[in-house]
């Protein structure tokens, strides 16, 4: 594996916020990218081949704006965005770039720091981590309406949420006939400053802790759950102010979730983010040091760094 | 700001593949490549004749470089945001900035970096640096779109190799071995193909040149699987000369370095020239006879008389003797060999011993050495032949040529103890690939193909799995490839499932190409197990931009029963449409995917319009989209409530009642709007009246009347009023028509009328 240099592969960077910017989210189908930043805006940019252009600036937060989230298109071309204000806001595009807020969700009482919509099998549902030590979740209705269960998930505060893959593992044909609410997973994980992870199951009393992953010694940063492909297998990655990064692997549904360092010794600084590839064989790592690394793991189950960019 | 630092030591290189061979020409293939005239052949390409002296399969004389794995890290280069590297550790700690990380959510090897913020502006003091605030695409991919005709070629070959193992031929273990052969040549003219356009590429930037090194490792790998394992039974005695054509084809000698050069042109006399010499072994050692007869006939020198055994002519009767020896060299494929070999060897001894008989006369050590020294080779003396080889590879197939002419692929296992023992093997991947398949370890030569090409490595892993392994290698599975191998599955599900992940792994960048993204999803058809996981993950994520495209992906669920992504691709076409307010279409894809709840809030808009404005905005939309008495309730009383209006548009005032009451009667509409369709009623019985004409039955008017008890039922009480204030606006006021109020007093009101008039009418 190689990382091409070639200007067809490796863009020029798309200049964005004039304050710091906190996160950049590409949609669905990789033509739109959302950014957000302390300047308290979000900014839409149209992406056709190598050309970017920036489409709208949605206005609202009263703070710095967190993290962004597309919708699957199925629902439209509908944005989640949250924020230092303790808010989050679903925005809509209602044709020739007309963007409106259409939801507004206060339910958390301090910085929103994470949304992630789910699965869309599982209609528009979105789960948010809060600093108040909250997890909430908004299920979206046909008829405009919409739930939230508010879960007490971390204390101190909860710092980002990922959705597990709506299919069952091992599962070869994802969801059957038109049903989905049959054949599918509905959980989520979260992380937080208690230094723990949590995974959080929809079952027929609604939401619940499934389990609590301990492995971690300082402030869980970031959490991934990995997509799967008719694997038995699930994984799950967290990234943490200790410097490490932990791949928890379950083996089958009932099997308990198994604690992989991503590499024995530490990172140099406290690792940021984990992402997944759309495949879930590759996973990249950002740490403080300014170094993204992507990992794969071996035929005896062992990660190694397959490449390394630097700052 | 660039991306890469000026500095170019701060960026690390690819390893660079010094082999440099020249344009193949493929035609020549199965015959000895036909011999250059000496000026020609001192004038090839210089490059060439760095794989002689930097060859990368050998590295001098050694040790066997063993169990080496590949190291990925080499390949590493280093992508540089704003700002610049400082590696100071508090420097990044204590920043407000990192770095993050976002795969792309539809290509597997794509993904985003940017630098962000970690605390909110209002936490951190402005720091001394101007922030990079922007996002960049990465990618580990191939360039798919230089590969899209090779791609699309091969492609159809690997369709064919499916169809073929179905065939009748495929049964019978002659026409299969055909069959096979044919379709690795297809493969092989592909990439011959691939690289003649790489090669008549203007443009020679490093990208094409790591092409074109691939591409050739592909060749000399594939091929020499060609010759290897695909070609079995009789032909097996040509596998010495295949392997002498393989290696010549693919690893050419190339072309004397400008010092060799000068040496052969400033010297007086070639016969003592050491470049003349080490270039004849190598052609004798690789089997390039016609050339090294013309070598040795270019020192022939013309001796006047021949009544004196002189010098010259002694060298010359020995040259003679070396072409004749040459010459009558068996063919390895005649049916007589061994008696033949056995004779020609014979010969080559005494020719040998003439030599050193007449070194006498001669009195020149390093001519007698050299003319022994090729009967040697001849003869096939390994010292003689290693001595001379400068890889690890040369020196295989020259021992292979010369020593063991018909040998069999099996037997290549025991030659080549003595080869490892002199040389050594470079720890590329090709190197360590084309060693593995002389060992015969097929499984873990596919692992190292993993580091040169994914579609090498799904192509050739896919046509191993079609024939009989256990025949060819003795047994060896390719267990396991790849990590979700099990040790509970069978040889034969694990080769399946090791087939099917490299395809799957290949085709995965090609499923949201532009062109190719068909292409990848019929290589997702052919794995029979993950194939339609993935298909049913990917076949969402194609962004269509017109119906054309649209349509064949809904193909690709319908021929895969993806009933549930065929319902989300049409329910986001319908969406995307919405969102541009096309109705009609909207419609259309949303009764495709049974969005009853979206069509109905669609349907009541139209409505609610009406209720605001009294204008039907919906007759376009509602013609445009095929109505049925199937179709979906909510459009089939749009449809019906459209055709009402028109029928009393055009006067059509008996039609019209009809339909008015089969809307009410049905119940289709929402129940807040059966209060409007029992106002249209009053209009009617009125003209009724009036013309005296029977509209309405007397037990419509009885269902009229039951209509409007169920219309000011409670639960609707409150809909209704805030539907009939809406309604007064335009109804009385703009339109004239009649006073309309909460309670249907006007329509109980013309019910009543409309009774008596239905009872006089009986009378």
């Amino acid at each position: 594996m190689s990382l091409e240099k070639s200007k067809n592969y490796l863009h020029q960077g798309l200049e964005t916020h004039h304050e710091d910017m906190h996160d950049a989210q590409l949609d669905y189908y990789g033509l739109k990218l959302a950014t957000c930043s302390s300047d308290r805006t979000i900014k839409i940019f149209d992406l056709d081949g190598e050309e970017r252009r920036e489409v709208e600036t949605l206005k609202g937060h009263e703070g710095p704006v967190w993290r962004v989230d597309w919708a699957h298109p199925k629902f439209g071309v509908i944005l989640a965005s949250c924020s230092y204000d303790g808010k989050v806001f679903i925005w809509k595009d209602h044709g020739a770039g007309s963007w409106k807020k259409i939801k507004e969700h206060s339910l958390h009482t301090a910085s929103v720091n994470s949304v992630a919509w789910g699965p869309h099998e599982l209609g528009p549902i979105l789960a948010c981590a809060s600093s108040d030590g909250k997890v909430s979740v908004l299920s979206f209705k046909d008829d405009g309406s919409w739930d939230a269960t508010v879960l007490d998930a971390h204390t101190i505060g909860a710092n980002s949420v990922s959705w597990a893959p709506a299919t069952i593992p091992g599962a070869l044909v994802q969801v059957t006939g038109g049903a989905p609410n049959v054949n599918v997973s509905k959980r989520f994980a979260s992380c937080g400053c208690d230094n723990l992870v949590k995974i959080w199951a929809y079952g027929e009393d609604g939401w619940k802790e499934e389990e609590i992953l301990e492995g971690h010694t300082d402030w869980v940063r970031d959490v991934s759950w990995a997509p799967n492909f008719g694997l038995p297998q699930n994984y799950l990655a967290s990234c943490s102010q200790d410097k490490t990064v932990i791949v928890w692997k379950k083996n089958s549904p009932t099997s308990p979730w198994v604690k992989i360092l991503l590499k024995t010794d530490k990172f140099l600084d406290v690792v940021w983010s984990v992402s997944w590839s759309t495949s879930g064989t590759i996973l990249a790592v950002a740490s403080g040091d300014n170094k993204v690394t992507l990992w794969q793991e071996n035929l005896k189950g062992e990660w190694e760094k397959v490449q390394e960019l630097d700052d | 700001m660039s991306l890469f630092s000026d500095d170019d030591s701060k960026v690390m290189q690819f390893t660079p593949f010094t082999f440099e061979p020249p344009p193949i020409d493929y035609s020549q293939f199965e015959g000895v490549s036909s011999f250059p005239s000496s000026t020609q052949f001192y004038e090839e390409s210089a490059n060439s004749e760095t794989f002689l002296k930097e060859n990368v399969l050998t590295k001098g004389k050694g040790r066997q470089a063993e169990g080496y794995e590949p190291n990925i890290k080499t390949q590493k280069q280093i992508m540089y945001l704003n700002p610049p590297l400082v590696y100071d550790l508090d420097y990044w700690s204590n920043s407000n900035q990192g770095t993050g990380v976002k795969f792309h959510p539809t290509r597997s090897e794509d993904f985003t970096c940017y630098v962000f913020g970690k605390e909110p502006i209002e936490k951190v003091k402005k720091e001394g640096y101007t922030l990079d605030t922007r996002v960049y695409n990465c990618s580990l991919a191939n360039d798919i779109d230089s590969r899209r005709v090779f791609y699309n070629e091969t492609f159809s070959i690997f369709r064919e190799a499916s169809r073929a193992t179905s065939s009748k031929e495929w049964r019978e273990k002659s026409s299969r071995e055909k069959l096979l052969c044919d379709i690795s040549w297809s493969y092989v003219n592909a990439i011959v193909k691939h690289i003649k356009i790489l090669q008549e590429n203007p443009n020679k930037d490093e990208h094409i040149q790591r092409e074109l090194n691939t591409f050739r490792d592909m060749m000399a790998i594939w091929e020499l699987c060609r010759i290897m394992y695909f070609i079995k039974s009789e032909r097996y005695q040509r596998l010495s000369t295949d392997l002498v054509t393989w290696l010549n084809e693919c690893y050419p000698m190339g072309a004397l370095t400008e010092e060799e050069l000068n040496e052969v042109r400033e010297s007086p006399n070639l016969r003592n020239t050491v470049v003349f010499w080490s270039r004849l072994y190598k052609l004798i050692l690789r089997g390039l006879f016609p050339q090294a007869i013309n070598f040795l006939r270019s020192i022939l020198i013309p001796v006047e008389s021949d009544k004196y055994i002189n010098r010259e002519i002694v060298i010359n009767d020995i040259i003679q003797s070396v072409i004749k020896c040459i010459k009558s060299r068996p063919k390895i494929s005649s049916h007589d060999t061994d008696l033949a070999w056995r004779n020609w060897l014979s010969q080559c001894s005494c020719v040998q011993c003439l030599t050193l008989q007449k070194s006498i006369i001669l009195e020149n050590k390093f001519l007698e050495e050299s003319f022994v020294k090729i009967l040697k080779i001849l003869a096939g003396d390994p010292d003689a032949i290693l001595s001379k080889s400068s890889s690890w590879l040369e020196g295989l197939i020259s021992l292979i040529y010369h020593k063991y002419p018909r040998c069999d692929s099996s037997d290549i296992k025991a030659i080549l103890g003595p080869i490892f023992v002199r040389f050594s093997v470079y720890p590329d991947a090709t190197s360590q690939v084309l060693k593995r398949i002389f060992y015969q370890r097929i499984d873990e030569a596919l692992g190292y193909c993993k580091y040169i090409d994914s579609w090498l490595l799904s192509h050739l892993l896919d046509l191993l799995c079609k024939v009989d392994l256990d025949e060819i290698i003795g047994g060896k599975s390719l267990y396991p490839l790849v990590k979700e191998s099990m040790s509970s599955l069978t040889k034969i599900e694990s080769q399946c499932h090791s087939r099917e992940r490299c395809l799957i792994n290949f085709a995965e960048p090609l499923l949201t190409h532009s062109t190719l993204w068909q292409i990848g999803f019929k290589y997702l058809e052919h794995c029979e197990k993950y194939g339609k996981v993935y298909i049913e993950e990917f076949i969402g994520k194609v962004p269509f931009d017109n119906e054309r495209k649209f349509e064949k992906i809904l193909k690709i669920c319908e021929d895969n029963g993806l009933i549930f992504d065929e319902k989300c691709i049409t329910t986001a076409m319908g969406t995307k449409y919405m969102q541009i307010k096309r109705y009609g279409s909207t419609m259309i894809y949303y009764m495709r995917a049974g969005k009853d709840e979206n069509l109905k809030t669609i349907c009541n808009m139209f409505l609610t319009q009406y209720v605001e404005t009294g204008k039907i905005t919906f007759e376009e939309v509602i013609d445009s989209i095929p109505v049925d008495k199937d179709s979906n309730e909510s459009v089939n009383f749009l449809s019906r409530y459209r055709l009402y209006h028109s029928l009393i548009q055009d006067e059509f005032f008996h039609q019209a009642a009809q339909v008015l009451v089969e809307c009410l009667r049905s119940e289709i509409s929402p129940k807040e709007f059966w209060g409007v369709l029992l106002f249209h009623t009053v209009p009617l019985m009125k003209h009724g009246r009036r013309k005296e004409i029977k509209l309405f039955e007397k037990i419509h008017i009885d269902e009229f009347e039951h209509y409007c008890t169920r219309v000011l039922d409670r639960k609707i009480e409150d809909s209704w009023i805030k539907l009939v204030q809406r309604m007064k606006r335009w109804h009385y006021k703009e339109c004239g028509y009649f006073n309309i109020s909460e309670d249907l007093k006007p329509v109980k009101n013309e019910c009543e009328r409309y009774k008596k008039f239905l009872s006089k009418l009986k009378r």
